[in-house]
């Protein structure tokens, strides 16, 4: 038996000596790294389809490199008002949504009773899995002219009113969908602060508000930070809620996206404005970053006391 | 291109030898020795809803009677298949379906591609009303099945005394934010130029008439949407007016939603959808597509077909179904085809991007 | 200022801390039952327990994180059950310390200072002359993770006493530390509690913490008072069989009481200490504490020990435990029924032969066997 596993042991330090074994934390690295590849490919086509003007007389792009569709899309008012109503809503709804999941994310992981922490779990959770489009429905369903909202204030003499196909619509669809994104990012980083540093700033003489600002808050840093980032972007991006809820006159960018590859067959477009979309994401993330400082996502390992 | 080349010529040896089988269409179910084998199953792209029922009562049923092969759909956006069909083709690769059900312009801009199978030989292209013929090619790259028109539909509540007569309605303040366009102001651009004091003819060189008039449009606060939004918007009472092809309407009817159309005295926009056979499928599914199409042809296939959808097809010998007799819009004779706005395709297809960024333009701002 | 925020009349004459009466239930379960004593001044009280005992449920309420349920507490004679934590005049110093990791040491001790109100003049000379007397003078600027772990303790004990408190709260904030440096530290925090003579009420279930830090200790088990005693007399007069067995190894042996403060232990006649209280009547059943260090041992057939011993019997040894300063036996008695006495000698290098299996005589002064009836 001994001399059995003596051979196995041998076999396989044969077939994968020692030396190899610090690859193997590469190897668990690989399909990530594979899938970051296929992106940077896609990316890489973009950039080059983007660079190609299409031909309205065969629908093919042009053979040779321009920057053509980079100029139009510069000289394009409508592409900068996009571009603004999305920065802009994308903006809106981080700070929205941060300053609803905070307190969210404080009371089901500070609070005693484990009734109220399944009862917000459960609702954190069940939008998730209705999924996006179905939410926004949703959203017509209860807000529209002859909607829920509408024939509740109807029967108290009042309205009806337009809240759908409107910008805040959008918003505050983006924000009821980023939401649980934004509570699932802060959570650990609520659960990180020991409690016990909260207790020990009341002690010291701070009411509930100020341990609050000077001490809960700035060490859930980490937590804002990254819920910052994925809803900013997230929403930056975003496709369907302008398309369900703004009626057809509030677009983001990716509907411009969308419309030029769909609707006007223009792939060169599309991709010189999926290229853009990229640079202003990854330049605002950036700047993001920077100002708020790298190590605030945790990275720098810092001890927990 | 050397795999055409043999594929081609395979493909002609293949319609020769199943000549005689394809004249005697409709089918004998012998199936002769010389006809090609038959495949499963064909995939057939269409639109969803009222359009799928349609097309699959009048249509695919029979052609699955008489052939045993079945039929499926795939039911992605045109716009959004059009990208996955032209790699397939460029890529000599098997594109996703064999009959794409279109619109005549995303149809005319993968013929100017060279992307279908020349349907040149379909028994049944005799006969059939001139709409049919695609302008602007030799051949026949696609085949028009049907004529649609772009009408003014309106709740009838909110006209008490009657159909408005005019496009300008629209930009009554008393109607702000309860009007309807689609998203790509399709369809709208000739009755604008009219409504707005130009002449359809002077399309595409000079349309300031129809840009200023969607201009004034914009204040008005419009939904912009795509087929299925323009039937809930009736039922749900989002919006009293809009500019939609009359099956949308016609269908919101049947569903009870009170709403009726009409054609303003300025006319509406008039375009068809039409049929094509992408290339690079197997000889066999070649020949059984284009049976498909040519069965579409058929006055037998067309009646069911058209009925469904309510809109006027392209073989004269059908029956307007009873509620659209007499129907400004469902045209179907020259003097009908007088009152309403054509485009031709091709210079749709040339100036699209053009006018959907300009369109764009105003309605985002 | 609200009312609330108004300094109350303060009665100097009376205690610091006064618990009276207090009480405690979670689910209906007793953590603190009918708990009273006091607290002088700059004294140093620990509340001394096993887990479970109520004790940290007990210093929670003293620091105002729970509400009592029954009975009151008076900090400088005033009433504080309904007062926030913020607005009693506690320092605490938690468990885990309950730094701000995001500020340095010095903006730590600063806190107390800015939340109170000092101004901001005063406050950087306050903050580092308190640095000075923990010993960490010129080190403010670090952050909490440049520090080792002996110099958190020393910003957490600054923290909790810059703004000079009427009290202190201690929530074994030394247990996580190695050996070594909490011995130094319950060395250090004694200093500078009698330094700035601040009232201390510490918790821990280390009684040798307890006995060396102390002022009082008063000893709970299962939400009641047990004893609240010196040191000293905790030690040597536990109040009953759980102070005995809590504080020092101690061995348990049953007697029966005879006239004349004598007692039957095993057969055999002998004398015994005084316990808390008078012996009862001749044949009642008790249990008396001996103490392992009180149990001398030597090997068989070696000379009398000087010390005059009132019993002496053979044993043979089970175990040896040698701690360097001091050696543990097990030693089993065929004349206590076969009993095992847990032994402390220590001097051990008379004995370095001994191994299990070794005959010896043990034996014990009379005086130091502590009767409790049961």
């Amino acid at each position: 038996m001994i001399r059995v596993l003596d051979f196995l042991e041998s076999l396989r330090a044969t077939l994968w000596p020692r030396a190899a074994r610090r690859f193997e934390a590469a190897a668990f690295l690989l399909p990530a790294l594979l899938l970051v590849g296929v992106l940077v490919l896609g990316l890489a086509w973009m950039a080059d389809a983007s660079l190609r003007l299409l031909d309205t007389e065969t629908f093919e792009l042009s053979e040779h490199w321009t920057l053509a569709n980079y100029r139009d899309l510069l000289e394009n008012d409508t592409a900068w008002i996009v571009l603004g109503r999305s920065v802009l809503g994308a903006a809106v709804v981080t700070a929205v949504t941060l300053a609803l999941a905070f307190p969210y994310a404080w009371v089901m992981v500070r609070t005693g009773s484990a009734w109220l922490r399944k009862l917000l779990l459960v609702s954190l959770f069940l939008p998730f899995f209705i999924g996006q489009v179905v939410r926004a429905y949703g959203w017509l369903i209860v807000l529209g002219k002859e909607g829920l909202v509408n024939q509740l204030l109807g029967a108290l003499g009042m309205g009806p009113f337009k809240m759908i196909y409107t910008y805040g619509s959008v918003l505050f669809g983006l924000v009821q969908y980023m939401l649980p994104f934004a509570v699932l990012l802060i959570a650990p980083a609520v659960t990180a602060i020991d409690e016990e540093v909260e207790l020990a700033s009341e002690t010291l003489g701070a009411p509930w508000w100020r341990t609050f600002l000077e001490v809960t808050l700035p060490l859930a840093r980490p937590g804002l930070v990254a819920a910052a980032m994925v809803v900013f972007t997230l929403a930056l991006t975003d496709y369907a809620m302008p398309v369900i809820l703004g009626g057809g006159t509030n677009d983001f960018v990716a509907n411009m996206v969308y419309d030029a590859f769909f609707r006007t067959s223009d792939s060169g477009m599309g991709s010189a404005v999926a290229i853009a979309l990229v640079a202003a994401a990854t330049l605002l993330a950036g700047v993001l970053l920077t100002w708020l400082g790298a190590g605030t996502l945790g990275f720098r390992g810092e001890a927990k006391r | 291109m050397k795999h055409d080349d043999t594929f081609e010529s395979r493909r002609r040896a293949l319609l020769q030898a199943a000549g005689a089988a394809a004249v005697l269409l409709p089918f004998s179910r012998a199936g002769l020795a010389a006809e090609p084998a038959k495949p499963k199953e064909l995939i057939v792209r269409v639109w969803g809803g009222e359009w799928k029922d349609a097309i699959d009562g009048g249509v695919s049923k029979g052609f699955t009677k008489a052939t045993g092969i079945a039929i499926k759909y795939d039911e992605t956006e045109d716009n959004e298949l059009q990208p996955k069909l032209w790699a397939a083709v460029k890529q000599k690769r098997r594109p996703p379906v064999a009959v794409n059900w279109d619109t005549t312009t995303n149809a005319t801009k993968s013929a100017l591609k060279n992307m279908g199978e020349d349907l040149g030989d379909l028994t049944n292209l005799k006969g059939l009303l001139p709409v049919a013929k695609p302008l602007g090619f030799d051949g026949w790259p696609l085949v028009n099945v049907y004529s649609y028109v772009y009408v003014l539909a309106y709740r009838t509540e909110a006209f008490p005394g009657g159909a408005p007569k005019s496009w300008s309605v629209l930009l009554d303040p008393k109607f702000k934010g309860r009007i309807a366009l689609y998203n790509d102001g399709i369809g709208f651009h000739p009755a604008a130029q009219v409504a707005g004091g130009g002449k359809v003819e002077d399309i595409p060189k000079n349309m300031k008439a129809c840009w200023d008039f969607i201009a004034k449009l914009k204040a008005q606060k419009p939904l912009l949407g795509e087929d299925p939004d323009f039937t809930n918007w009736f039922q749900k009472g989002e919006i009293d007016l809009a500019c939609t092809i009359v099956t949308n309407a016609r269908g919101a009817k049947k569903n009870g939603v009170k709403v009726a159309w009409t054609i303003p005295q300025e006319g509406a926009k008039v375009d068809t959808d039409a049929l094509w056979i992408p290339k690079g499928l197997p000889a066999n599914e070649v020949y059984w597509a284009k049976q498909y199409v040519n069965y579409a042809l058929t006055a037998e296939a067309q009646q069911g077909w058209c009925d469904g959808l309510g809109l006027p097809g392209v073989n004269p010998n059908i029956k307007p179904p009873a509620d659209m007799v007499g129907d400004p819009a469902y045209p179907t004779k020259p003097e009908d085809f007088a009152k309403l706005l054509r485009v031709p395709n091709k210079i749709q297809v040339e100036n699209e991007k053009e006018w959907f960024g300009k369109f764009k333009k105003i309605m985002q701002s | 200022m609200k009312a609330a925020d108004a300094p109350l009349p303060v009665d100097a004459a009376a205690a610091m801390v006064e618990v009276r009466g207090v009480g405690k239930s979670f689910g209906g379960v007793p953590a603190v039952d009918q708990v009273s004593f006091t607290v002088a001044k700059g004294r140093f009280l620990t509340i001394l327990g096993p887990s479970g005992s109520g004790k940290t449920t007990l210093l929670r309420m003293i620091a105002g994180f729970i509400e009592p349920g029954e009975g009151e507490l008076f900090i400088h004679g005033r009433p504080v059950s309904a007062v926030p934590p913020h607005r009693r005049s506690i320092g605490m110093v938690f468990q885990r310390l309950a730094l701000f990791p995001h500020l340095t040491a010095a903006q730590n001790v600063a806190y107390p200072l800015r939340m109170r109100g000092f101004a901001a003049g005063e406050i950087p000379g306050r903050v580092e002359a308190m640095l000075k007397v923990v010993q960490l003078g010129g080190l403010g600027a670090r952050r909490i993770h440049e520090l080792s772990g002996g110099q958190q303790q020393r910003v957490a004990i600054a923290r909790a006493l810059v703004y000079q408190p009427d009290l202190v709260l201690l929530d074994e904030p030394l247990a996580a530390l190695d050996r070594k440096l909490r011995e130094e530290m319950q060395l250090e925090f004694r200093r500078i509690q009698q330094e700035l003579g601040v009232t201390t009420i510490n918790v821990t279930h280390d009684q040798r913490e307890a006995l060396v830090m102390s002022d009082e200790v008063l000893v709970m088990d299962r939400g009641r008072v047990q004893q609240l005693a010196s040191p000293d007399a905790a030690y040597r007069a536990p109040a009953n069989v759980f102070v005995a067995g809590f504080i020092g190894v101690t061995n348990f042996l049953e007697a029966v009481a005879l006239e004349g403060g004598r007692v039957r232990l095993a057969g055999r006649e002998c004398g015994c200490g005084a316990g808390p209280a008078p012996l009862p009547a001749a044949g009642t059943v008790l249990d008396c504490a001996l103490r392992a260090e009180h149990v001398r041992i030597a090997p068989a057939g070696t000379a009398a020990d000087e010390a005059p011993l009132d019993v002496q019997l053979a044993g043979v040894v089970r175990q040896v435990a040698f701690e360097g300063d001091r050696t543990l036996y097990e030693v089993g008695v065929a004349d206590l029924g076969n009993a095992v006495l847990r032994v402390i000698d220590r001097s051990p290098e008379a004995h370095l032969g001994l191994r299990p299996g070794a005959v010896v005589r043990i034996g014990w002064r009379a005086r130091d066997l502590i009767p409790f009836p049961r």
